[in-house]
């Protein structure tokens, strides 16, 4: 359970980590908690691993342009903890909660884990869900619904280096809830889904609901959405999206569970994402 | 390969300097190199728990980390929880409760309990519990531990059911 051998490398700048990025076998190495598994167990081999935690800027947590701005190295714990992404994402906050141990979170990143892509991963829903854009260095800023590929791929190039994620501000009046099934709390889930909610005058004006564990890389819900916006912030409301839930994504993944358990359990999970960002609209019957 | 990399580091408040390959986890540092061997190296790759120590403030999986990124740090294990002093309120709450049975999860779990209680001298429920469920104890049931938990931050303490 010790690591491989590799080159170790820790550049203080971007255009010093792209140049150390550039050999074969170099990866990036930020918060670690998914990579330092991967390596001590060996499932994984690099040539160097260049260690971007030092470099000056990438813990960068601000608002600006009405954009939440989440550096490389900002630890889930940091965002956590945080009353501006409180207030600017509670979708993120309400799914990091949900994310790993303490002792994980304390180290791993957000950034970190869009990039690792794992199927089952929380914070690539949340991702989706937002719109958030993945920012990368010497290149576009490339949309969340366009990050994803299938399992373990992005599309951050090899050789490139994601720098910030950013998330649009919610805008007053929203809540976020967010809900999983899985083998064991803290554990990657089964099938968990995030939805925030902006509800204004008493109805739902603004809805987004991703879930992941489903298929290979996060699914934004439109359907689901769709069958909220609208309508009053109450049980009917949930119910409705439960169902059309439902409807809209067939889960071929089977890692760890069956597609047909997460088929079973999605409209499950979907209302009691929703019953967690709207508390007061009361629990539907199933 | 064998190329070696100067880290200098606080550890239970002496500081330290070692040249010590990139792949060394600083888990190893600790156990290895410094003698430090009351941090328990489980599972390897971040389940157990039992690595736990506090870096710069923080609960970290110490084979989550190599050495070299600890560069720099301050960092408390158990030996160095209760400094010169005698131990802690976290470590006579787990004595008091028998919060441990073959005590090779209890280095981790005093170190986090150790990291929650000076972040929060006063948590909740449920943040001592979010904080336990980064542990495993295969003898405890758990149950001890989390009064230990709850009589370090000053709650009462639960009887057992009869």
């Amino acid at each position: 359970m010790k690591p491989p051998h590799f080159e170790y490398r820790r550049p203080s700048t971007v255009p010093e980590a792209l140049a150390d990025l550039a050999a074969p076998g170099a990866r990036v190495l930020a918060g670690g908690q998914s990579l330092l598994p991967l390596l001590n167990q060996r499932l994984v081999d690099v040539g160097r691993l260049v260690d971007v935690n030092r470099i000056t800027g990438l813990d960068r947590l601000t608002v600006d342009d009405d954009r939440l701005h989440v550096g490389a190295t900002v630890r889930q714990a940091t965002a956590l903890r945080s009353p501006v992404v409180a207030a600017a994402a509670p979708l993120l906050v309400a799914a990091l909660a949900r994310t790993g141990h303490p002792q994980v979170r304390s180290r791993g990143t957000v950034l970190g884990s869009l990039c690792h892509h794992d199927p089952a991963a929380e914070l690539p829903a949340v991702a989706l869900a937002l719109d958030a854009g993945i920012v990368v260095a010497d290149g576009p800023t490339v949309p969340a619904a366009e990050f994803f590929g299938a399992a373990f791929e992005t599309a951050v190039p090899a050789g490139g280096l994601a720098v910030a994620v950013t998330f649009p501000v919610a805008p007053p009046g929203t809540r976020a809830g967010f809900a999983e099934i899985g083998r064991k709390a803290k554990d990657l889930p089964l099938v968990a889904v995030g939805a925030q909610i902006t509800v204004a005058d008493g109805r739902i004006v603004a809805a987004r609901v991703a879930a992941t564990g489903l298929a290979a890389h996060p699914q934004r819900m439109t359907a689901t959405e769709q069958a909220l916006l609208g309508n009053p912030a109450d049980g009917p409301a949930i119910a409705a999206a439960a169902r059309a839930a439902t409807g809209e994504i067939d889960p071929d993944l089977t890692l760890r569970a069956s597609a047909g358990y997460r088929r079973r359990v999605l409209p499950a999970v979907v209302r009691r994402a929703l019953d967690d960002a709207l508390p007061t609209a009361g629990a539907v019957a199933a | 390969m064998s190329e070696l990399l100067p880290v200098v580091l606080t550890v239970n408040g002496v500081p330290h300097t070692a040249a010590v390959p990139p792949r060394l986890l600083l888990a190893d540092l600790l156990r290895e190199h410094l003698g430090l061997t009351g941090t328990h190296l489980g599972c390897g790759h971040g389940t157990c728990g039992s690595c736990t120590v506090v870096l710069d403030g923080e609960p970290v999986r110490s084979c989550l980390m190599l050495a070299v990124q600890a560069d720099g740090s301050s960092v408390t294990t158990v030996e160095g929880v209760a400094g010169d002093g005698p131990i802690t309120p976290v470590q006579q709450a787990i004595n008091d409760n028998h919060g441990m049975q073959c005590g090779f999860c209890t280095p981790g779990v005093v170190c986090s309990l150790t990291a929650l209680l000076d972040a929060d001298p006063a948590p909740s429920d449920e943040a001592i519990t979010d904080t336990l469920d980064g542990h495993l104890c295969r003898c405890t049931g758990y149950q001890n531990i989390v009064k230990a938990a709850r009589q370090a931050a000053g709650r009462p303490v639960p009887e057992v059911a009869p």
